[in-house]
């Protein structure tokens, strides 16, 4: 038993090294309370200009009357209503309605999508606004792979 | 012959003890020495830098200087690699590979080459095989990162490689000058023409399936509505329908740009993998035999 | 003559010193990387004692160095190195009490690491072991507290009770388990009735919206396919009716899970900061 776990050790001990030991680091407590996994709506009526209100009070009032009791039925991140969101506060109200039926028409796609879109571990695909913008500089490609963050 | 025998004994004695100190002096720099090299091999890179860096004097030497910056570049310290790299000298016997390495860092630090492409620069390096890595690695990339005048055309590219290196290369050369983007334009004119024929130009065959098929039911929904007289529902169909036309159009052209990132994400791909699998085509040293 | 022997005797008496003084080398060494350990410099730390394991042949030393290398490796929240180290001095011990320690050290970075699964099993295999029946009692506690990571509290209530010095523990693992819904049943209240559910875990609002989508288009629905318009009707049973009613019990689940977490956080909160008692 013992040379059976040296032999794993022997082989575990590179790897290990080449993970945690590269980088100076402190001591650290982790936490024993758990993460929230289930989608989260941002609520609040912070607004920019008239047209970013009126989103709001739209989104807001979509996602209290009808998103929040019809289940979790969209397979992105950021969700089609935060996406409209986010698409009406990086371009304007027209551009944003415009990448909003766009990503619509995506959404019945159901075919291919994890050879398409970059994942995280709970199922949701990554499919920022950004990428939605018309503007080449602001696409920053992320290609199908599992993914731990949406920075 | 007493007088012999005690001084003989106590030579023995003070030599005896003076070894047996220095070996057990674990922070003497001999043991320091060891301890990183062994820290080196066991790829605990950054611990291995900084017990090399303890020793100074007559324990630095050549190797030491360049174990310190190859244990920084290990250890993903590109910055310390790149300083580290400064301090090998002209006269150090890994000099040249010091010039390799420094190239190497400076691509992934996605940093503008400092390092002046000159005859007396290619002078410096005498050995065949590093003058050859030089160019090989200096090409390659300027294919990513290209400075005017060195790469002028797919001969004088091709010239420095040999097979089985010279197929691969061709085939980044190529995707590197003759990209085979789409035009964004263009794919956009498609779906004006027929809903989703742009995203079929950008290989986008199921959104384009599902651009199609949603215009098409709401045009039908807004002209049966029509039809049948129910013109409330008839232009509600229709504002409906011409937002997914305009978006499907509006898809079309960002997709293609999408397109063309992608593209470029894939060439620097294939650009580090050819770098990484070849180790930038810097010779290999195995410190560690 | 008498001189002479003196300086042989003197010359044996360095020679031994010396000798000495290398074993005490290491000793220093091994106070040092405890020292750095002290100060919470566990970088530093954990390269002295591989300085030491380095030069070291000592195997009483090298259990222990290994063992207080997975102690800083644990105190920087890098279990999987923890774990091996533990494994090594698991590995270099010299008695079945060293093994003891080690594994039970090793199920605690298990537990840590939120591998409760294979904390279970260690713990398991080490309370059916003979040699380990006078600890039946810690092997429960470490047991309650794997439950307690895999949120099993009752489970974790019951493990308490059996060690004397934990009935503190288990009252409160009781009461956390008691202030948490079931999920299942919460589902099931809310498949029977649209938004019964939600009543149940206090989401009145919601339970009542959702209520009233489902009588909408149920009515909707059963009024197209009365009137033989099937199309319709199948259109909004499939795209309204059955979405709000799947939406009504995942919401309810949601709900039910959301407050669970919250409990169980909170409980798992006090554990870290006010609790007193030994803890992974």
């Amino acid at each position: 038993m013992k040379f059976f776990l040296f032999n794993i050790l022997l082989l575990l001990q590179s790897f290990l090294f080449a993970q945690s030991d590269w980088k100076r680091w402190e001591a650290e407590e982790i936490s024993y309370q758990r993460s929230d996994p289930h989608r989260s709506r941002e609520y609040s009526f912070e607004f920019e200009n008239i047209s970013d209100f009126s989103v709001k009070i739209f989104t807001n009032s979509y996602w209290f009357f009808i998103s929040e009791v019809d289940g979790d039925n969209c397979p992105y991140s950021p969700s089609c209503s935060s996406f409209f969101i986010a698409s009406v506060r990086e371009t304007n109200p027209a551009q944003g309605l415009l990448m909003f039926f766009d990503r619509f028409t995506r959404d019945f796609n159901i075919f291919n999508r994890k050879s398409h879109y970059p994942h995280f571990i709970n199922g949701q695909y990554f499919d920022p606004p950004s990428l939605y913008t018309l503007e080449a500089s602001k696409i920053k490609y992320t290609p199908p792979v599992l993914l731990t963050s949406d920075k | 012959m007493k007088l012999f025998f005690l001084i003989a004994i106590f030579t023995f004695s003070l030599i005896f003890v003076k070894n047996l100190s220095a070996q057990n002096e674990i922070h003497s720099p001999k043991n320091v020495k060891l301890f990183a090299d062994y820290l080196f091999c066991e790829k605990d890179y950054l611990r291995a830098a900084e017990e090399y860096q303890k020793l100074n004097g007559g324990s630095m030497n050549d190797t030491v200087a360049y174990k310190i910056a190859l244990s920084y570049y290990s250890s993903y310290n590109l910055e310390k690699a790149k300083e580290s790299l400064k301090l090998i000298n002209k006269n150090s016997i890994f000099y040249d590979e010091s010039i390799l390495e420094s190239l190497k860092i400076q691509y992934l630090l996605n940093e503008k080459f400092n390092i002046e492409y000159d005859e007396s620069l290619i002078a410096t390096l005498k050995d065949e095989k590093i003058h050859s890595a030089f160019l090989k690695l200096w090409f390659t990339t300027n294919l990513r990162y290209p400075l005017p005048g060195v790469i002028d055309s797919e001969e004088n590219f091709l010239d420095v490689f040999e097979e089985p290196l010279k197929s691969m290369a061709k085939e980044l050369f190529y995707l590197r000058y003759y990209p085979n983007y789409k035009n964004p334009e263009t794919a956009g004119i498609l779906s004006a023409i027929i809903p989703g024929a742009g995203k079929f130009y950008v290989d986008e065959i199921g959104d384009g399936v599902m651009a199609l098929l949603t215009t098409g039911i709401f045009v039908f929904l807004s002209y049966d509505n029509f039809r049948a007289d129910h013109n409330f529902r008839g232009w509600l169909f229709a504002g409906i329908s011409s937002l997914f036309y305009a978006g499907n159009i509006y898809g079309s052209v960002a997709a293609a740009q999408i397109y063309n990132a992608r593209l470029d994400y894939d060439f620097g791909v294939k650009l580090n993998l050819f770098l990484e699998d070849n180790n930038f085509f810097i010779p290999h040293i195995n410190f560690c035999k | 003559m008498g001189s002479f022997n003196r300086l042989v005797v003197l010359a044996i008496l360095i020679f031994i010193d010396s000798y000495s003084f290398a074993q005490s080398n290491y000793e220093s060494q091994f106070e040092l990387a405890k020292n750095l350990m002290s100060e919470k410099k566990y970088f530093d730390a954990i390269t002295e004692f591989k300085r030491l394991l380095f030069f070291e042949n000592d195997d009483e030393n090298i259990f222990i160095a290994y063992s207080l290398l997975g102690d800083c490796y644990k105190a920087g929240a890098k279990f999987d190195e923890s774990i091996y180290y533990y494994t090594l001095s698991e590995i270099n011990s010299k008695s079945s009490g060293q093994i003891y320690d080690a594994q039970i050290k090793i199920i605690r970075s298990n537990i840590l690491r939120r591998t409760t699964n294979r904390a279970l099993t260690l713990l398991d295999s080490l309370e059916a072991n003979l040699k380990y029946s006078d600890k039946i009692s810690e092997i429960n506690y470490w047991r309650g507290w794997a439950f307690i990571f895999s949120d099993k509290w009752d489970a974790a209530a019951d493990e308490f009770s059996k060690v004397d010095s934990a009935k503190q523990l288990s009252e409160f693992c009781k009461l956390t388990g008691d202030k948490l819904y079931s999920v299942p049943l919460v589902k099931a209240m809310s498949f029977i009735l649209p938004g019964l559910g939600q009543f149940y875990t206090g989401n009145y609002i919601s339970g009542v919206i959702s209520l009233g989508w489902n009588v909408l288009w149920g009515y909707t629905a059963i009024k197209a396919f009365a009137a033989d318009r099937i199309f319709d009707g199948i259109m909004v049973s499939n795209f309204l009716w059955f979405r709000f009613y799947r939406g009504n019990f995942e919401n309810a689940q949601t709900f039910a899970e959301s407050s669970n977490l919250l409990q169980t956080n909170k409980a798992l909160n006090w554990l870290q900061t006010e609790f007193t008692g030994l803890k992974p």
